[in-house]
């Protein structure tokens, strides 16, 4: 090796260094134990803790035998300790490179117009900035991007010494703003995530700061300002994936310690398509079941139970929308399609105060923007479904449209069914349209489109239909750096039909929909560093056609049977402070009023108080005129969230939250069905009320690489309705009569290990939790199970789930998962009778007896096409096998009386090994 | 064909996944009483069965013997009942006062005491028809009922199927055998009658008869008037019910509505399980009360004259009714007329017919067997003929 060949080496290194404003973090923190080690061992020992790449030449350095030991020690001061005495000098650029030569010092910095060739102006470049240069050394010079941003006016010296900045972080290459994203100074450590629409606001004292970008799967940026008066700076990022063969990751990113919410899981749409799911069908639901706390009843649902809560108690909220029933072909997939979808936020204790009307959780779903650069597009073939999307700007740079769309063709499966399913059908289909256009600076109008459909018929001459109809108009304004607003303007819609021509005499429709439109006004001002206050109201007008039973056909006799429509208006006005009350405490503050208007027209029925409910009960029926108001619930809901951080890497946080939920969805199936019905609060359903406090130690490891967390919580849930025995639910007039308020109490503890980058990643979580549910008021009609609690439906005391990717290559990674729970409760039998000719089951505590516990396994690969950028077509194959051991897990044990015998049965959904094989497309 | 692998595989590991089910769960003797009937305030019988609730692993009835039934009436008129055998109670030609209220009072042996609520009396319309249509999974029956005044609305049906069948092989043949003191016990063949050629009919023509062991109910509560078109009863191609002559009696009860939710709570949580979105189990409570304990009683009691109607089919009236498909895996093997022969070849058959006989003697050389389901009918059901057998 010649000294020719080191310059060439660190020339190829500094082209690669000098696409991005990215900065080399010096301060990360090492520990060695050496002895007599050659430069070859120091060097992967330090890659292996840092992500620094070492760029030097064995032969020119020559041989050394090196002893040395540190603890935790800053990676300069280890360096310059080690190779300075042995002569070698050492120079960081900004890509996370570390160069030994033996030679002189180098500049490894370039002027800002050195690729260009033209002098920028108004752009300041100075050589001192806020590093401690003591520690840092001869080497300082190579540290930071020299460009200095000076923000504001400088003719503005007000007395203010905090200054708001604002803007847009986007992608460079798309177009599309980065939500989530940190923007931080470290001193004094102030910082905020920006918002999914990529913006950030953030309150500095004047002066000069180091200002830090980081967000998953974007190189990390830092731009050196100096803040004269409020004013705002665009900043574009640049992704990670295309660029070099090694995984930048930084070791800042301790959001989960230093946020002060708890019981809040992101996943981004990455990290969603590498688990294996059934069909390879990248599904969100899926990949948010297998987080801690949130279970569902079995394979074929994707009903939600979030923290012991019943899948109706999870607002589902794609881009503000509420998604009633998410699910495809009765539950076996979600109705999100994947390439669409940004980011999904599950929140299970802290839930922020511009959310309510659930008792649960809120799932928040995000869609990704178009790209305002280029037009481009995907396609995916699986074994059931296939897929479109295309995107592309409307206007350049500041519009752009998203559109894609998801279809089955699965009715073949059915020929190919045992007799009994051959007339069976389903399909479904959903399309999505997004669209974004920034009308100037300050103001950005977003549209989404969202319909789904299915329509099935499995072995019966009932025919099942159901749809979601979403739209949505938001329109963000910037009033000032501190201030913004969203205000959102919407429509949902869900309904189900059910038909049945067999016998034309009793051919029947049966049709159930509810509507809602809404009115959102969200106000985010940042008073200044340690201050800043989220404010808004919110309104639903709710109309709920609870069922439309009519005829179908000339012939039928049926009698046409509608219940009347049922309207209400859900409001609230919420504000909640985010208050930093030290660098170490903070408190998310949060209060939420919400009223809950029942209005005509509607006819209720009275009952007389202290006895059961019944039909023969019924005191008498109030008709009320349309618009008039019936009946008012409301009540504060509080938010708390406090957070204390111990050091760097490690917190407390506390949280303590109530909610209140004012519609229901009634069912007595264990899944979630498409014909559960739903049910606004009226004077004899009362609301339901919960409230839980919770506990949680946030702790990561290997330089944040790795996170963990423990939580702990306590929930009480008062009016969860659950229905009486023989329950009339569907085009039921008096359904009051049918459920009964029971009292849940709800707890556990969830641990939670996760990796999300290097080459191995993937999560750990275990949850062990109960819910307990309990009717013993007499007075109400049927005590349950002696007035004892009892459990849930999915209560489900033991859940391990593990999800582990291994990255071999760019082009080819391998994912396993595996999940092991206890099984879900169930009423069995106590003993048999003889009735009606034949021996028959006999049954007396709900939820006495357990089915055997759940364990599966999947499998699959990912590979991907070759990375050229410039070409058409990207492909990638995603192969793998679900239920990898064929474990032949029960969905459900159940006994019936045929031919005069009683059989018991254990049903499952996956009985076998399932292979899948799925290609995606991507072209522009 | 490489396609229809990958689906056939597929289709196999989504629906090849029901086991049967054997619970570990050691289930108590619960031993609540069971009363199954209805009043019948007609001129037909009175049934009551009684019956106690066994263990799950039990599979048998357990009848409750022993026991006094009365019906009694609002104005103190009472009924009783009496026991034909164990667990089986009637009374015939109650003509029940339609004005009053009727309920039934059990003392048991172990001397609990069961009441019923009171029920009115419910009309029922007769049955206009029971037709059939042939459809994909056979020959359906339907039952057709309507009450001109509008107010039955619940009704329940149990039925009765009664049908000829034929054995396939007519027999003049029997085993012999005779205790040889050297030798053994000593087989032949020989003509079941005197008369030789006669064939034994009482091993040709049987009937057999089965109940319906579901619940069917139909409601015309949702509906406009009172007419029922409802499907009871269906019989698959090629079935032996078909194969001669076929008949089903139907029995119409008009419920109350009580009565008719009470039974759906059963249907579903008996017969209605086993799909993907079951509803889930839930107990079961009748009209009938254990008046000196806390005693669960799982019946409901109504009172209303019970309607009858019977119809019978043969296969030629059945449009393309393809009873030649009915198969029974019958064949004929020959055998000599020695005793070795038949003790190796025939002994779990029966004789048919003789192959050869000596024009002689008259004696049979050698025979022909099939299997005994294919001879003898009693072996499938009675050759007792139905008092209403055409």
């Amino acid at each position: 090796m010649t000294k020719l060949s080191k310059y060439i080496i660190v020339l190829i290194a500094l082209l690669l260094a000098s696409s991005s404003y990215a900065q080399s973090d010096t301060s990360a923190k090492i520990s060695l134990e050496l002895t007599n080690a050659s430069i070859g061992t120091v060097v992967s020992k330090i890659e292996s803790q840092t992500y620094f790449h070492f760029y030097y030449d064995t032969s020119s350095l020559g041989n050394f035998n090196i002893s040395y030991q540190t603890a935790s020690k800053k990676i300069t001061t280890s360096l310059a300790e080690i190779f300075t005495p042995l002569g070698i000098q050492f120079y960081f650029d900004n890509q996370n490179n570390i160069f030994l030569t033996k030679s002189k010092l180098l500049s490894l910095q370039i002027s800002d117009n050195f690729f260009t060739g033209k002098k920028q102006t108004g752009i300041n470049t100075t050589k001192d900035f806020a590093f401690d240069a003591e520690e840092l050394g001869p080497i300082q010079e190579a540290l930071v991007d020299k460009k200095i941003y000076e923000i504001g006016d400088k003719a503005l010296s007000g007395t203010k010494n905090i200054v708001a900045l604002a803007g847009f972080i986007k992608d460079n290459k798309t177009g599309e703003p980065v939500g989530g994203a940190s923007v931080y100074i470290d001193k004094p450590r102030i910082g905020v995530t920006t918002d999914q629409y990529g913006f950030y606001t953030i309150s500095l004292p004047k002066g000069r700061h180091l200002l830090n970008i980081q967000s998953i799967g974007m190189r990390d940026v830092k731009r050196q300002i100096v803040l004269y008066s409020d004013g705002n700076m665009d900043i574009d990022l640049q992704g990670s994936i295309m660029s070099l063969k090694r995984v930048v990751i930084s070791s800042q990113k301790i959001s989960n310690v230093r946020g002060t919410q708890m019981g809040v899981q992101k996943l981004d749409i990455k990290t969603v398509k590498q688990v294996p799911v059934v069909f390879g069908e990248a599904d969100i639901l899926r990949v948010v079941t297998t987080l801690p706390g949130v279970k569902t009843v079995g394979e074929a649902s994707t009903g939600l139970n979030v923290r012991g809560g019943s899948s109706d108690q999870n607002l589902i909220l794609f881009n503000d929308a509420t998604i009633y029933n998410p699910a495809h072909f009765f539950g076996m997939f979600s109705a999100f399609n994947p390439e669409l979808i940004n980011s999904v936020e599950l929140y299970k204790a802290s839930i922020p105060a511009n959310y309510g009307g659930r008792l649960s959780s809120v799932l928040d779903i995000t869609s990704r923007e178009g790209n305002k650069k280029e037009f481009t597009g995907s396609a995916g073939i699986g074994l059931l479904t296939s897929r479109v999307n295309v995107e592309g700007p409307l206007v350049k740079d500041k519009s752009s449209f998203i559109l894609g769309g998801r279809t089955t063709y699965s009715n073949w499966l059915f020929n190919y069914l045992p007799e009994d399913y051959k007339n069976g059908r389903a399909d479904f289909y959903d399309l999505n349209l997004i669209v974004n256009h920034q009308i100037d600076k300050n103001n950005t109008l977003y549209f989404t489109g969202y319909i789904s459909n299915d329509h099935f018929n499995l072995n019966s001459d009932t025919a099942y239909g159901y749809g979601n109809k979403n739209m949505s108009v938001k329109w963000k304004h910037i009033y000032t750096t501190k201030l913004n607003s969203l205000i959102t303007v919407g429509n949902d819609n869900y309904n189900y039909a059910i038909n049945s021509q067999k016998l034309p005499l009793s051919a029947y429709q049966l049709g159930f929909s509810i509507n809602q439109s809404y009115f959102k006004a969200h106000f985010n001002y940042n008073i200044n560093s340690k201050h800043s206050i989220d404010y808004g109201v919110n309104s639903i007008y709710y109309s709920l056609n609870p069922g439309n039973y009519t005829p179908l056909g000339e012939k039928s006799l049926i009698k046409p049977d509608i219940i009347p429509t049922e309207q209400a208006v859900e409001s609230a006005l919420y504000a909640s402070e985010h208050y930093t009350i030290t660098s170490a405490l903070k408190l998310d503050a949060g209060i939420r009023f919400s009223v809950f208007n029942v209005l005509g027209a509607q006819s209720i029925n009275e009952y007389p108080a202290g006895i059961p409910r019944t039909e023969e009960n019924i005191l008498r029926s109030v008709n009320y005129a349309s618009g008039t108001l019936i009946k008012t619930y409301g009540g504060p809901e509080y938010r708390l969230a406090l957070r204390y951080v111990i050091d760097e890497t490690f917190s407390l946080k506390a949280s303590y939250n109530t909610q209140r939920q004012y519609i229901h969805s009634l069912s007595n199936t264990t899944a979630m069905a498409p014909t559960d019905v739903w049910k606004l609060s009226d004077p004899n359903i009362k609301p339901q009320i919960g409230d839980q406090i919770s506990f949680g130690l946030y702790k990561n490891l290997k330089s944040n690489t790795i996170e963990t967390s423990l939580e702990v919580y306590y929930k009480n849930i008062e009016n969860y309705l659950d229905y009486k025995s023989g329950a009339k639910l569907v085009m039921n007039h008096h359904i009051e009569t049918d459920v009964i308020g029971t009292k849940g109490k709800a707890y556990g503890v969830e641990f939670l290990v996760k990796k999300l980058s290097g080459k191995l990643n993937g999560w750990i979580s275990y949850t062990w939790s109960r819910i307990l549910l309990r009717m013993n008021d007499p007075t109400a009609g049927e005590i349950i199970n002696k007035g004892e609690f009892y459990p849930g439906n999915y209560d489900k005391p033991n859940d391990v789930t593990v999800i582990a990717n291994y990255r071999f290559s760019h082009r080819f990674s391998v994912s396993m998962n595996g999940n092991y729970s206890t099984g879900r409760p169930i009423t069995l039998p106590v003993g048999l009778f003889s009735y009606g000719g034949s021996m028959r089951t006999l049954y007396a505590d709900r939820n006495a007896y357990r089915i055997p516990d759940y364990f599966r396994t999947d499998f699959s690969m990912n590979i991907e096409g070759n990375h050229k950028v410039n070409q058409l077509f990207h492909n990638s194959w995603s192969i793998g096998v679900y239920n990898l051991t064929g474990r032949k897990n029960p969905y459900s044990i159940y006994y019936v009386s045929e031919n005069g015998m009683v059989n018991g049965y254990k049903l499952s959904i996956f009985g076998n090994a399932i292979p899948y094989i799925n290609l995606n497309i991507k072209f522009k | 064909m490489k396609k229809r692998i990958i689906y056939s595989l597929f289709i196999f590991a989504l629906w090849g996944c029901k086991e049967k089910y054997i619970s570990p769960v050691i289930s108590p003797s619960t031993g609540y009483l069971v009363v199954e009937g209805i009043i019948n305030s007609g001129v037909g019988e009175t049934n009551i069965i009684l019956s106690r609730t066994v263990a799950l692993s039990s599979n048998a009835i357990n009848y409750e013997g022993g026991a006094k039934i009365n019906v009694e009436g609002d104005d103190n008129s009472l009924y009783p009942l009496s026991e034909i055998s164990k667990g089986h109670y009637t009374a015939s030609k109650l003509n029940l006062n339609a004005t009053k209220k009727y309920r039934i009072n059990i003392a048991t042996l172990d001397g609990k005491k069961y009441l019923s609520d009171f029920a009115a009396v419910k009309s029922n319309p007769a049955i206009d028809s029971i037709n059939y249509k042939t459809e994909s999974q056979g020959l359906q029956f339907y039952v057709d009922t309507h009450d001109p005044a509008n107010n039955t609305k619940y009704y329940q049906w149990d039925y009765t199927e009664t049908w000829e069948f034929h054995s396939t092989y007519l027999t003049l043949l029997k085993y012999k055998i005779v205790n040889s003191p050297t030798k053994g016990q000593q087989y032949s063949v020989v003509f079941s009658d005197s008369t030789r050629f006669s064939y034994d009919m009482g091993q040709y023509i049987c009937w057999k008869t089965e109940n319906s062991s579901s619940i069917l109910t139909g409601t015309t509560a949702t509906m406009s008037s009172d007419i029922i078109h409802l499907p009871i009863n269906s019989i698959p191609p090629a079935s032996w019910k078909l194969g001669v002559l076929y008949s089903i009696n139907v029995k119409q009860y008009s419920l109350s509505k009580g009565r008719y939710e009470f039974l759906q709570r059963m249907k579903k949580n008996t017969e209605g399980t086993g799909s993907i979105f079951d509803a889930q189990p839930s107990e079961l409570t009748g009209n009938i009360h254990c008046t000196n304990s806390n005693d669960p009683v799982i019946g409901y009691i109504d009172v209303c004259p019970v309607q009858e109607k019977r119809i019978f089919v043969n296969p030629y009236q059945v449009p393309d009714w393809a009873y030649w498909l009915y198969k029974p895996n019958c064949t004929e093997i020959a055998v000599t007329n020695n005793s070795d022969s038949i003790q190796i070849k025939s002994l779990t058959l029966l004789p048919t017919n003789y192959k050869d006989i000596n024009p002689m003697t008259g004696a049979i050389i050698s025979f022909y067997a099939a299997p005994p389901e294919c001879v003898d009918c009693r072996l499938r059901g009675t050759n007792i003929k139905p008092s209403f057998w055409k």
